[in-house]
Formats: structure tokens, sequence, C-alpha cells
């Protein structure tokens, strides 16, 4: 199977702190990732060092086999275009439309599409979430689990190759929970998609993951099938699954 | 003794490292003025929300501006039996120092703190983020809109700013004593040259720039957390202040060189 | 890691300093024009320095040319002030330049102003005193205008004095306007100037009735006809010499404009000669008609006024 994002050896400090030691890891296509973790273990970091939101000090970050670390502003938009990135609260823009989020998103990159392609973009998106009443909604009138339903829509416009789920499951009620646990497995099957899922909820990384990593200061402490672990002996694995 | 001398030592470190960062944003931001995309539809919607945000304030505190200084300069001008010189008076301390510093100030408070909150909302909600992800530059759409926006319409406001102050002053003269409107005006514009007109209009085009440079700068270092919203537009209001004291120094200087007085 | 975090702090503490310099350099500029510029230094005493402070300008021949440096007391009755003036002007400074302490404006800062002194006298050193005249103050020139207006207020009493008198009849001047035998002797002498006009009044009447010899020559009008026939012939004699002169206009025309011998004659010079002195002939015979009624004219003034015998006379 074909790797789509490497990384090895992958270093990041803030003020002289580490916030990530060698990082190690492998994402095959077709393939999810969930990552667990206390708050303040750097897994988000670890995201963000994928797209190069921030600029880590050391190691390698291949997506497509490309070094991230390494290229320039025109290639890494290239990357950008591939890997969509699904962020805690939706990150929809306050001062636009469900529609102008979405047209927002492809505008840059697919400037030649004409006015109805852009449309029917937009409109299948929003239907793949399940959220095509919302198309004129400010994003103020939305809820938690509506924006991010919205933002992975946003997110999916560009048909990226991998998606990294920054903790998609958080602050919603369990129901919602499940709802986007299942949007993401739907996601997956319908582009083939590879994903990295970073989460504390047990629930969604048992329904989505292939591979379960757990994280803790900075470093990847356990990791194997989510069956694997949750047999493991060790305590501190066993906290997660209790 | 000893943490007395770090702490001073530390807050100039501190106080230097801001002047850097914000001179460093400030070099980015201008790279993003020559850097296409141009957002012209960003810019206008940008500019037509600032304009239309302050100019009540504005048209309000020129015309009390305008009226109060007058009244209160008045005895004294009385005294001197020069009462024909208080509107020439007038006309050149609002165009050269009161209309611009104010309309500034007001500017500092309502846009710069405006820019800051929102661009701290943006930021602690990762918008800032997803647009970078996205492959639009924020620097680009979001803080170089602004900028050019506050840049253009700052000088647009302090010359309304002028143009009502003008106007309650002669209103509080008219108060006082029976003027016409026309000699009002030509008293008034008798005194004003190109000397006093012209570098207080370069004076406001760095005073909107500053104003928009600050608010951003503020909101896009703003830390994650939500009471960082509340502290970037805090401190985008102080800068921004503060900055334009500091132009305004500069400027006074320089068109003193310049023009000789 | 600190290559990060040391660049804005470097380029922080550049700009503010610089931009502190930059500040600090304009008003210490702004204070002492004078810094970049060689100057010399020329001191000055005064007696009253009348608010002269450091830092006023120093004017020559109304150009600013420098500063005040210094005000310092040396005595109870001197003060001393040193000028800092600029090198361009050193030559045209002279020792017997004079210095003096003048306002910009009525209302404005004190200054120090510079007369030029003469050029014989040799440009001023460094370091050299000039000579300070004393100062037109504001106060002094109150004090002297309230001089001027106690003397016309001095002036214009006297004056009332002097018309009160007239008033009251003292002096020639004043017996002329007041008394009344002046008017009484200028009434008579109308009188008598009324009673020669009534006089001449009645002479002109006489004549006017053909009283005396004027009147008869005023009013008789035979005298009058017969002057009017004298008239009518010297108006048929003028026309005679007009028909002359007509006829000769004619002639000359036609040797102009006429054919064969005439025309051939008229291009001859010897017949242009003849010509010539035909009409200067001619002229002289209208010469002859204008004398002969000149005499007629003075005939006629004689006749008019000898007066009688103007019958034998008028046939001429």
């Amino acid at each position: 199977m074909e790797t789509v994002i490497e990384i090895k050896h992958l270093e990041k400090a803030f003020n002289d702190i580490p916030v990530l030691t060698d990082i190690n890891l492998e994402l095959k296509r077709g393939e999810n990732i969930a990552i667990l973790g206390k708050s303040g273990t750097g897994k988000s970091v670890l995201t963000k060092c994928i797209v190069r939101l921030v600029q880590a000090d050391d190691g390698e970050v291949l997506v497509l086999g490309n070094d991230v670390l390494r290229m320039d502003d025109e290639q890494l938009n290239e990357i950008r275009k591939k890997v969509g990135y699904l962020f805690q609260g939706g990150a929809l823009y306050d001062s636009m439309t469900v529609r102008e989020n979405l047209e927002f998103q492809i505008r840059r990159t697919q400037l030649e599409k004409n006015k109805t392609e852009l449309r029917q973009l937009v409109e299948e998106s929003l239907e793949n979430v399940g959220l095509l009443d919302a198309i004129n909604k400010m994003p103020g009138e939305l809820s938690g689990g509506m924006k991010k339903r919205i933002g992975l829509a946003r997110t999916l416009i560009l048909k990226p190759k991998v998606i990294l789920y920054d903790e998609p499951t958080t602050g919603l009620d369990p129901v919602t929970s499940g709802e986007i646990s299942e949007l993401i497995l739907a996601v997956q099957e319908k582009y083939n998609t590879s994903s990295i899922i970073i989460t504390h909820d047990i629930k969604c990384a048992k329904m989505t993951a292939n591979q379960v990593k757990i994280m803790k200061d900075g470093k990847f402490y356990a990791e194997g099938t989510f069956s694997e672990l949750c047999e493991s002996d060790d305590q501190e694995v066993k906290a997660y699954f209790s | 003794m000893e943490t007395l001398k770090e702490n001073i030592l530390g807050s100039l470190e501190r106080f230097f490292t801001e002047v850097g960062s914000i001179l460093l944003f400030t070099g980015n931001v201008i790279r993003q003025f020559f850097t296409a995309p141009f957002e012209h539809k960003e810019l206008l919607k940008q500019g037509y929300y600032i304009g239309n945000k302050t100019l009540p304030l504005i048209a309000i505190t020129g015309f009390i501006m305008g009226l109060v200084l007058t009244l209160q300069s008045r005895p004294v001008m009385v005294d001197f039996g020069a009462e024909s010189l208080l509107p020439g008076m007038i006309a050149i301390s609002i165009v050269r120092e009161i209309g611009p510093v104010i309309t500034a100030l007001l500017c500092a408070g309502k846009i710069s703190s405006g820019i800051g909150a929102e661009l701290g909302a943006m930021k602690v909600t990762e918008q800032l983020d997803a647009m970078e992800v996205s492959g639009a530059k924020p620097l680009n759409y979001v803080v170089a809109t602004r900028v050019m926006a506050t840049t253009i319409l700052v000088p647009i406001l302090v010359f309304f700013a002028d143009a009502v102050g003008l106007f309650g002053s002669f209103a509080a003269l008219n108060m006082r004593e029976d003027i016409s409107f026309r000699l009002f005006l030509s008293l008034a514009f008798d005194s004003l040259g190109f000397a006093d007109v012209i570098p207080a209009t370069i004076k406001t085009i760095f005073f909107g720039f500053f104003i928009g440079l600050i608010g951003s700068y503020k909101g896009y270092t703003a830390d994650r957390g939500t009471e960082s919203v509340g502290l970037s537009a805090n401190s985008a209001v102080v800068t921004a202040s503060l900055v334009i004291f500091i132009i305004d120094l500069v400027a006074v200087q320089l068109s003193e060189l310049i023009y000789g007085f | 890691m600190s290559k990060f975090k040391s660049r804005p702090l470097k380029l922080g503490m550049l700009v503010s300093v610089g931009l502190l310099l930059f500040v600090m350099a304009v008003y210490y500029l702004g204070s002492k024009q004078n810094l970049f510029s060689s100057t010399f230094t020329v001191t000055s005493h005064f007696y009253d320095v009348k608010g002269l402070v450091e830092g006023n300008k120093v004017r020559y021949s109304g150009i600013s040319v420098g500063t005040v440096s210094s005000v310092d007391i040396i005595s109870d009755s001197t003060i001393s002030v040193e000028m800092l003036i600029n090198q361009k002007v050193w030559e045209f400074v002279r020792k017997d330049s004079k210095v003096e302490i003048g306002r910009e404006g009525l209302m404005g800062s004190k200054m120090v102003i510079i007369h030029p002194g003469t050029p014989e006298a040799g440009t001023v050193e460094d370091n050299e005193m000039l000579e300070s005249i004393k100062a037109i103050d504001v106060q002094e020139i109150i004090q002297e205008a309230r001089g001027i207006i106690d003397d016309s207020r001095m002036l214009s009493k006297s004056l009332l004095e002097m018309s009160e008198k007239i008033n009251n009849g003292d002096g020639d001047l004043g017996r002329l306007i007041n008394e009344n035998t002046i008017t009484t002797k200028l009434g008579q002498a109308g009188d008598e100037l009324l009673a020669f006009a009534k006089n001449a009044n009645e002479i002109s009447g006489k004549v006017n009735r053909g009283e005396g010899d004027l009147g008869r020559l005023v009013n008789d009008s035979a005298i009058t006809y017969e002057l009017t026939f004298t008239l009518n012939h010297l108006k048929q004699m003028t026309a005679h010499a007009d028909s002359v002169t007509m006829e000769m206009l004619l002639f000359s025309k036609e040797l102009n404009e006429g054919e064969g011998l005439l025309n051939r004659l008229v291009y001859d010079r010897e017949m242009a000669q003849h010509v010539d002195t035909t009409i200067v002939k001619v002229g002289q015979g209208v010469d002859e008609v204008v004398q002969t009624a000149g005499k007629i004219r003075e005939s006629w003034i004689l006749n008019l006024f000898s007066g009688r015998d103007k019958k034998d006379k008028q046939a001429d």
C-alpha cells in the first residue's frame, strides 16, 4: 500500500521547551490513525507541522513524497490543496455565509471553474454532510455540530487525499459525536481518503481508527490497533480505556 | 535590587522585541500590498464598513471640538481685540493638529480595537489557520485589505472632521456675535496655506496606516484563549494611540525642518 | 532558537533608539539653529536688556544671522550680551557697527539688531566688543506721545482764549469784527456807487433815443441805408473778380485737355513760360483788386468816423 504521510524524527520546541521529540509516523492510503492524548501533549502541534502551520525545528515530514518542511510557498500551496484540515471549532469565517465559506476555499485553487460548476461543487459538498438547507446561513446561527460538519464540507470541496481531524467530536453531545464519527467513515469510503484523527474520545477512535497511537509528553507512548491497546497491561494506557 | 534590575531589563527587552516585531510585521504587510491577488472586493467592503462605522462619531466629535475650541479661545482674543483673527486661528489649529489627532484617536478607539478583536477572534477560532491552509494568505486577504482601507479612509475622515469642526467653530462664533458664513470662511481660509494642509494630510496617511496595522498586529499575534481577544483589542487601542502621538511628534519636527515653522 | 528571538529585539532597539535620537537632534537643532554652521562671537554691553534671553535671534539689517548665546550681569549697571553670528556675515560686521535691542513685532520676543557700520572701520574681530545704543522702547514712545498730547492741549487752550478775546472785541481784529461803524461807512460807499450807476444809465438812455452825435450815429437809419449800398457795390466787385478767376481756370483746363495746336502749345516749354508770366500778371491784377477793396474799406471807416459828407466819397 502506498504511503501518504511519513514523519521521521520530528522535533519542535516553543521557547526552549520541547513539545515534540522524535516523532515517527507512517500513514498508508485508505488508513485512519487516531492519536489519543491529554491536552497539551502536542497533538495539535503535530498536525499543524504536517501542513506547516507550525514550522518544525528538525526532522522530516513527507506528504505524498514531498518534504513539507523544506519547500517554497507555491509547492506548499499545492500540498495544502491535497491535505484537508478540519479545525476544532470548524473555523468557519464569521463574516461570510456558509456558501461563501465554501466558495472561499476553492476560489484560489480553482479559479478557472465557472459559476454553475462552482455552485454544483458547493451544493454537492454540503449534501455530503447533510446540511444543504444551511447554505445561506451565517456561522453564528449554527450549532457546534453543524459548524463542524460544514467545516468538513469545506474541507471536502477540494477532494483531498488526506484529512487531518483536530478533535472532531470535542464539545459535542454523544449522539452528535456518533454522527460525526460515522461521517468520517463515510467520507473515507466515498473518497478513499486517509486520515489522522486527533481525539480523546475513545468511542470515536474505536469507530474510525485502523491504528491508535497514544501520545504523552511529546512522544508516542504506545501504539497498535484499538483492540491491542484495549488489552494492554500498562496503567497509563488502561486509563484511556476505562 | 537584583530582581528590580531584572524586571527593568526584562520589560525593556519585551518593549524592544515588540517594536521589532511590529516593524517586521509592517514589512510583511507592505510586501502584501504589492503581491497578487489584490483583494479589491474585500478592500471596498472594509472601507465601507470603517467609514460607515466611524462617520457619525467623527461628525459629532468634530462639531463639538470646533465649538468648544472657539468658545474657549474667544475671550482671550477679545482681550487682545483680535476677534477677527479667531476664525483663522481656529482653522489653523483644527487643520494642523486637532482635526488629525482627535480623528486618529477616535479611529484608534473604534477601528483599531475592532480590527484587533476581530482578528483576535479569528486567530483564536483558528480561522486564520484555516485560511492559511486553504491557500489564501490571511496577511494578504485579511490584514493588507484592512490596513489599506484605514490608510485611505482616515485622511478622508480627517478632512470631514476638519470641515465639521470649522462649521462648529462658525456656530460658536454666531452664538456670540453676528458673522456671516462667507466672512467666516474667507477669514478661515485666508490663514490656511499649503504648508498647513500638506504636512497634516501626510501625517494622517501615516495615522491611518498604523491604526490598521496595530489593530491587525495585535489580533494576529493574539494568544489562544478567549480572554486574549479582549486583551488584543485593548492593547491595540493603547499602542495605536501611543504610535499616533509619536508620529505626530516626528511629523511636527519634520514639517518644521522642511517648511521652517 | 535564539536567532529567531533576537532579530525583532535587535531591530526594535535599533529603530527605537534611532527615532529617539532623531527627535532629540531636531529639538536641539531648533533651539540652537547654528549647530552645524561655523560662527564667531561678539559681545556688547547694555544698561538694560529689556527681557532679552538666551536663544533670541540676532539680526543684521533685518536678516537673521545668529543667536544670543549668553546674557550675564557684569555690574549693577552693565549687562553683557554674547552673540553667536554666522561666519558668512563676518565681513559685514564692522568695528563701528552698533548693537541695539529690538522687538519682533509689537508683541513678539526681544532680539538683538546689529546696525552696519562703515567699511573704513574694518571688519570686527572674534570676541570683540561692539558699542550698544539705547533701544527705542514702546514705553518711551508712549511717554513721548504723552508730551505731544500735553503740548497740543496747551495750544488748543490758547487758541480758545484768543477766540474769546476776539468775541469780546478786544484789539483791532476784535473791533473789525464787532463794531458797527465800519459797516455804516461801507453802506454809504454802496449808495454812491448806486448813484453813479444811475447816471450811466441815463447816458445810455440818451444815446438810445438818438440825442446828440453819438445817438444819431447809432440810431439814424439813413446812414445804415448808405452803408448797405456801399457793401452791395463791394459785393459786385468781388463777383467780377470771381468770374475772372473762373475764366482763368477754364482756360487752364482747356490747355490741359484740349487737342491740336493749342495742346501742343501747352506742352511747349516757351509757351508754358508765357502762360506762367500771364498767370503772374493775373495774380498782380487780383492783388490790385484786393488793394482797391482795401482802400474802399479804409475810406469807409474814415467816413464813418468823420461823420458827414459820406455821399461824396462812397462812389469809390
